[in-house]
């Protein structure tokens, strides 16, 4: 059990970084999709905050943002950013964007008139294992989180593995096909876990979002490194 | 990328990797349909 009080503060000091990386590049170099990145990534890393929380102590409102941020939205807000970056018809992004911002705000009006037991809450065991009990049976939130799972899943991991299959045809850049691949494969790792959890199986959740946090951090950093620089001419 | 290198993982690796996550990424997706119609039983 001490093992999995600890993994939501690893996955925590990873996914602050990783926020500041992304944010940095946006600042750097504007773009809708590093924007969404940043906003799914910082909702990552609310929920993994929220988690190394609830280990130790009950608030209603840092289980909401769990919930909210952590379970239901992040994935899809990262996978917006893919779509800002693949779909060359803007008007479909913004739609897409349109569509994802009013789930968003439906889900969070769900998550804030959802009530919650306090009582069925036990420190030191992992609120992935006890949220079923906190919250009220098939409460109407829960019934949103597959939707923007599976939006997020198909557009970040499908993306990913659609830049990674460009990239190796067109045989360039093979760090951004690895990092492609790790960022599908830590996308995968999480989606894994959620659905573990979903199923009744909480225990593998925090291993899960470190696993991603971890992948998906490397394959940014291999996905954006600067080409080696050719080498200089010669002088005779 | 060596795509054409000579050895088999050298020319299909790639393809042979992205495949398998795309299996799983569709496994995944089949599950979360299955949870959200009601087919698969959720707690």
């Amino acid at each position: 059990m001490f093992v999995q009080q600890i993994l939501p503060f690893l996955s925590t000091a990873v996914m602050a970084p990783f926020v500041v990386a992304v944010a940095r590049r946006y600042l750097e170099r504007r773009g809708a999709h590093l924007l969404l990145w940043g906003i799914g990534l910082a909702m990552f890393g609310l929920g993994s905050f929220a988690e190394a929380y609830l280990a130790l102590a009950w608030n209603p409102w840092i289980f909401r943002i769990w919930y909210l941020f952590g379970a239901a939205l992040n994935a899809a807000w990262l996978g917006q950013g893919t779509v800002y970056l693949l779909v060359r018809r803007r008007a479909v992004a913004h739609a897409l964007l349109v569509v994802l911002a009013l789930g968003s705000l439906f889900a969070a009006y769900l998550m804030l008139t959802t009530p919650l037991d306090p009582a069925a809450y036990t420190p030191g065991r992992p609120i992935s294992e006890q949220y079923r009990e906190i919250m009220p049976p098939r409460a109407p939130v829960r019934m949103t989180t597959p939707f923007f799972n599976i939006y997020g899943l198909l557009t970040l991991v499908g993306g990913a593995l659609y830049s990674a299959y460009l990239l190796w045809r067109r045989q360039t850049f093979p760090n951004r096909v690895l990092g492609n691949v790790l960022i599908a494969a830590g996308a995968l790792a999480v989606a894994a876990a959620s659905t573990l959890t979903r199923l009744g199986l909480g225990q593998f959740l925090y291993l899960g979002e470190l696993a991603a946090a971890t992948l998906m951090f490397a394959g940014f950093l291999l996905a954006t490194q600067r080409p080696a620089a050719a080498p200089a001419p010669q002088r005779p | 990328m060596a795509r054409s290198s000579g050895s088999f993982w050298g020319r299909w690796g790639v393809p042979i990797v992205l495949g398998a996550l795309a299996l799983v990424m569709i496994g995944l997706v089949a599950v979360a349909l299955g949870v959200a119609v009601g087919w698969i039983p959720w707690r």
